[in-house]
């Protein structure tokens, strides 16, 4: 008896420590790999929000990496709006930046596309929480810092059918040529309404500020309202100082 | 306030069995009579409030990415994040061993009552899925006993009342390609979309 | 995992058979449809419901499952002789465990979008009871030849009904099969709308319990 727990023992140790080598090599020899996945996927959702790929388009993780370098433009700036000129966006995470409790310390990406020597795309990260987790995306505006160019939703973990849906076309085309701004120049963000907008929204010259919501997704809804609105929020000296040069 | 969002949520807007299908097997398996199905639904709330917390412990101090700094500083840089899958289902696996001892030397009432289905819920999708999704929604420890406990509660209430319709059913003329899982199955159906009547409650 | 093991007669392969031999024959077309892992054994239904809003996720996850069970039929198998007894669930586990990692690994690495598609369904394999199922009733028991046999019936039986309902669920929920449309524009604009429920749980369920009916009905199984 005691001789078979001592095999038993020996054998389970074996067995883990074959599976805990194989483990390991596949882990450390697949890395890099999908660290590449995750950049080019969310180079993939800035080229898509931006307009410069189409949603449909399959392009290979390398032409993505090559169009994203020849053709986006990042820099960050601090909480006042100034441009922090020598500091590239890449690697910079948002999230990461306002666990800061100091505003002063916060640096904020922006990619610009530009287009005749002029500045003709703007795209901001975006997330906040939903129903379940956190929505993480990007909002790209148009050379007026109003009008939507796009929006995408790249990463969350909402109910598959009802939540998910905010990463469908038909829910991020919605916002497309929606503004930001109301006339008189104030940030009023865009609203997601508890239906469409069409039936909700009465007032025929409030309809550019909201899209259409998912039915059976209000909290998720509401959770694209606040994230969308508390990002420009942080963004609003930025773009008002553009909007001042134009 | 926070947390009694969260278990309204896990108990009945997302139901983690009507509306992620976790721990169906057993789920069907062991629907038939209301009695045996409260002893499993209290097991299962149990054993997904042990180790949701416990996996989070492990997870947040040992595995994840950066997570082993504290035994030294230049652990920094380690990701052992591949091993979750692995350690979770050992700690499942040894909790409920170890509650199965612990329960059979307290208490022999506790134990016959429960005692049976503790070697059925190690292969219960339900409680590793909970340690998951505990994971992917990058909960705080108090949201994962939370998260764990009113996960299993709701997983207990959909059993019982799955139970309930079933021991009714007995009566009634199904076709007999239906009997059992067939009917089972469109009765779960029915019950989802009841749950999701609750998708418009929020605190 | 008890049903599994009455479910299925302990079947031992004599020696020196041929290849596809009758018995061998009927150990890989058996699981496709009278012994249907899921329809009839009630077998690894979470993932079936959970991953089926599509075709292509369905086909993924079928090809993992098939994966690991091969393999993990395989390996133990080969080592059944010399597993001590007392510890064999854990070094079931670990096998299985650890193949679902790689999976995992190799999902992430290169197919990323269906990998996240996928989330925590991937990892749940561990605990898909077929594959428990299948080491503890044939692969303990039997050579590996036939265990190989075996897990392929198992696998494929298990992804062809996710196909059928990702098909369906994709075809009456989102209008399209693979990701291409299928439903014209004509119908749309003549006020046909694609039935959301489909993609959500409850069509799920209720199309699963559909297919069991049918596949019952033909197969002439019944349960008391």
């Amino acid at each position: 008896m005691g001789r078979s727990k001592i095999y038993s023992v020996v054998f389970v140790i074996i067995i883990t420590l074959f599976w805990g080598f194989v483990l390991s090599y596949a882990a450390t020899s697949l890395r890099e790999r999908q660290e590449f996945n995750e950049i080019v996927n969310i180079r993939t959702n800035i080229l898509v929000a931006t307009g410069l790929i189409d949603r449909d388009d399959t392009l290979a993780p390398e032409e993505v990496d090559e169009l994203y370098n020849t053709s986006i433009e990042s820099f960050v700036v601090d909480h006042e709006g100034r441009v922090l000129t020598g500091e590239p966006a890449d690697g910079v995470d948002l999230e990461v930046e306002l666990e800061s409790p100091d505003p002063e310390d916060w640096r904020l990406p922006v990619f610009v596309v530009t287009k005749n020597g002029q500045a003709d795309v703007y795209a901001i990260p975006v997330f906040g929480r939903g129903l379940w987790s956190t929505l993480y995306g990007y909002l790209a505006l148009e050379r007026d810092l109003s009008t939507v160019r796009g929006i995408t939703f790249y990463d969350h973990a909402e109910t598959a059918g009802l939540g998910a849906e905010i990463s469908e076309p038909w829910f991020q085309e919605n916002f497309v040529g929606k503004q930001v701004f109301d006339a008189a120049g104030n940030l009023r963000s865009i609203g997601v309404a508890k239906g469409a907008v069409t039936d909700t929204i009465s007032n025929a010259a409030d309809r550019d500020y909201f899209v259409d919501g998912i039915s059976g997704a209000s909290q998720t809804g509401r959770g694209v309202t606040n994230l969308l609105e508390d990002k420009l929020q942080l963004y609003e000296p930025y773009i008002r100082k553009i909007r001042a040069e134009n | 306030m926070e947390l009694v969002n969260l278990a309204l949520k896990a108990i009945f807007v997302e139901n983690i069995l009507l509306a992620f299908f976790l721990g169906m097997c057993s789920f069907l398996a062991v629907s038939k009579q209301i009695k045996t199905a409260i002893g499993l639904g209290f097991a299962v709330i149990f054993v997904l409030g042990i180790t949701v917390p416990l996996n989070w412990v492990v997870h947040e101090f040992l595995l994840k990415a950066g997570s082993l700094s504290w035994v030294s500083p230049q652990m920094e840089t380690v990701d052992l994040s591949f091993l979750n899958y692995i350690a979770f289902i050992a700690v499942i696996a040894a909790m409920v061993q170890l509650v199965e001892m612990v329960i059979e030397k307290t208490s022999t009432a506790l134990y016959t009552s429960l005692g049976i289905y503790l070697p059925l819920i190690t292969v219960n999708c339900a409680i590793l899925g909970g340690s998951l999704f505990m994971v992917e929604r990058s909960y705080n420890f108090g949201e994962s006993v939370v998260f764990g406990l009113s996960s299993g509660v709701g997983w207990a209430l959909a059993i019982v009342a799955l139970a309930s319709i079933r021991e009714k059913i007995r009566y009634s003329q199904v076709p007999p390609a239906l009997r059992g899982l067939g009917i089972t199955m469109l009765l779960t159906g029915l019950m989802s979309i009841g749950f999701m009547s609750f998708s418009g409650i929020q605190l | 995992m008890a049903d599994a093991v009455a479910a299925v007669p302990q079947q031992q392969v004599k020696e020196r058979e041929p290849l596809f031999s009758q018995k061998n024959r009927q150990v890989l077309r058996d699981p496709l449809s009278d012994n249907n892992p899921i329809t009839i054994q009630v077998l690894g239904i979470c993932s079936a419901l959970a991953v089926t809003t599509q075709v292509k996720p369905s086909l993924v996850m079928g090809i993992a499952v098939v994966f690991v069970v091969l393999f993990s039929n395989l390996i133990i198998s080969i080592i059944r002789k010399i597993i001590p007894n007392n510890v064999r669930i854990i070094v079931q586990m670990t096998v299985v465990a650890s193949l679902v990692v790689v999976v995992d690994q190799v999902l992430k690495a290169y197919a990323f979008d269906v990998s996240r598609q996928l989330s925590v369904f991937v990892a749940l394999i561990i605990t898909n009871c077929i594959i428990m199922g299948r080491l503890e009733a044939f692969a303990m028991v039997n050579k590996p030849w036939p265990s190989v046999l075996d897990a392929f019936g198992n696998g494929f039986g298990y992804a062809l009904v996710l196909l059928v309902i990702g098909f369906f669920r994709e075809l009456l929920g989102s209008g399209s099969v693979f990701g291409l449309q299928v439903i014209p524009q004509g119908l749309y604009d003549a006020g046909y709308v694609d039935n959301g429920l489909m993609v959500l749980a409850p069509g799920a369920f209720i199309l699963m319990g559909l297919l069991i009916w049918a596949q019952r009905k033909m197969s002439g199984y019944a349960e008391e």
